[in-house]
């Protein structure tokens, strides 16, 4: 595991990948890009903390959900939302599209950790195993997740006539 | 893209892969569920192909402003915009008593954002290093984006795109002119190396009506912490009026 305590060490190895990571979930490249940059920003600040790519990742997860959670934020990127830049899925059966739409109602309904479940499993494409590790969570605890991220989505596709 | 032959690799997996930082044994499946996997490997390759080129990290920490929570804000407000505002500068001229009397009042007809070399501002300089860069203004006013909009309003946020030859580069901040306000520094000195509309990094706003923004270019360094106090040379500017 690489691990780089100088933020701008770190904006110049990790900074594309987490852009892409971004624009999977934002679907605009510049307010992916304007997201990382930020990330950086604030962890210039912070010459303390030494960062690896699995924290920046779940760094960029929080702040795109955030966005998404944002009622204004979720507006805007929904007017810039380019649908070209949704990845398409290699989960094949077990696909589903979470897009902003679906994200920013689910946040409603859906606590931090179950989002961030959702978003491992369905736009970054983990393993439930994976994500065990990544969150540092038991896989029991990462399978309840998707559970009721999975029950929150029935539910919406039953108030919305199978339009969520 | 089709569906993998199994589990998919990651997009973690796969940028740490192309990142050489995955362990020996993951490297090891990861490189023998790619021989196998045309899906994953289109993934690997889509990643491979992205050459974009990142914004420059500021130079310096830009220094925000605390909000009354406590947490910083997003955005470099116009120091101008907090003081009490003069609209006019008036000198008087005259050559005696019995002219004084007669009280002319010449209003200064170069306002502070006016060249004093009399030039006109352009959005375009020519820098040695980067060739001629180019300023687009990005206002984005209630989530709407407009690129060089002919107007400001409060509320309205700003960002800075420079275009320029790939290749070159060079130092930039971003000034902001008011009439009857000192020039302040929206975004602070960073370098920035030339392409398509390359990002200047941060936002900014401006309040208290019409404004001129420039970016100062620098080509040897960054520019002196002081802005000059009306645009000069390597400055790529443009105005903008007050919004009804």
């Amino acid at each position: 595991m690489e691990a780089v305590s100088d933020p701008r060490d770190a904006y110049l190895r990790y900074g594309p990948a987490l852009v892409r990571k971004a624009e999977r979930l934002l679907r605009n490249p510049d307010d992916a890009i304007d997201l990382v940059h930020g990330l950086f920003v604030d962890l210039i600040a912070r010459p303390e903390i030494t960062v690896d790519l699995p924290y920046l990742y779940r760094a960029v997860t929080n702040r795109c959900l955030n966005l998404i959670r944002d009622a204004r934020g979720r507006a805007r990127l929904l007017e810039r939302e380019q649908p070209s830049l949704a990845p398409p899925s290699r989960l094949g059966d077990q696909a589903r599209v979470v897009g902003l739409d679906l994200l920013g109602k689910l946040g409603a309904r859906l606590d931090e950790g179950q989002l961030e479940v959702l978003v491992c499993r369905y736009l970054d494409e983990m393993t439930q195993d994976e994500i065990a590790v990544h969150l540092g969570v038991s896989r029991k605890t990462v399978g309840k997740r998707l559970v009721r991220a999975h029950e929150a989505i029935a539910e919406l596709n039953a108030e919305h006539g199978g339009a969520a | 893209m089709s569906a993998c032959i199994g589990q998919p690799l990651s997009w973690l997996t796969l940028e740490r892969h192309v990142l050489a930082e995955l362990e020996a044994a993951a490297a090891a499946a990861t490189g023998e569920h790619l021989a196998a996997c045309p899906a994953c490997t289109a993934a690997l390759g889509t990643i491979q192909a992205d050459r974009r080129a990142l914004p420059a990290l500021p130079a310096a920490l830009p220094v925000l402003p605390e909000s009354s929570s406590g947490a910083r804000t997003p955005f470099v407000l116009s120091e101008a915009a907090k003081r009490p505002r003069r609209r006019t500068y008036f000198a008087w001229a005259g050559g005696g008593l019995a002219l004084a009397a007669a009280a002319v009042v010449v209003l200064i007809v170069r306002p502070p954002d006016r060249p004093r070399d009399g030039r006109e501002l352009t959005a375009s300089v020519r820098v040695k290093g980067a060739g001629v860069v180019t300023l687009t203004l990005v206002r984005e006013r209630e989530g709407a984006i407009a690129f060089d909009p002919p107007d400001v309003r409060d509320g309205d946020r700003w960002k800075v795109q420079l275009t320029c030859a790939p290749g070159g580069g060079a130092w930039v901040d971003v000034v902001v002119y008011q009439p009857g306000e000192p020039a302040a520094v929206a975004l602070p000195a960073q370098r920035f190396g030339c392409g398509n509309g390359v990002v200047v990094a941060g936002a900014f706003r401006v309040t208290g009506g019409a404004a001129t923004v420039c970016a100062r270019l620098a080509s040897d360094g960054r520019p002196p912490a002081a802005p000059p106090a009306t645009p000069g040379a390597g400055m790529a500017c443009a105005r903008l009026s007050a919004a009804p």
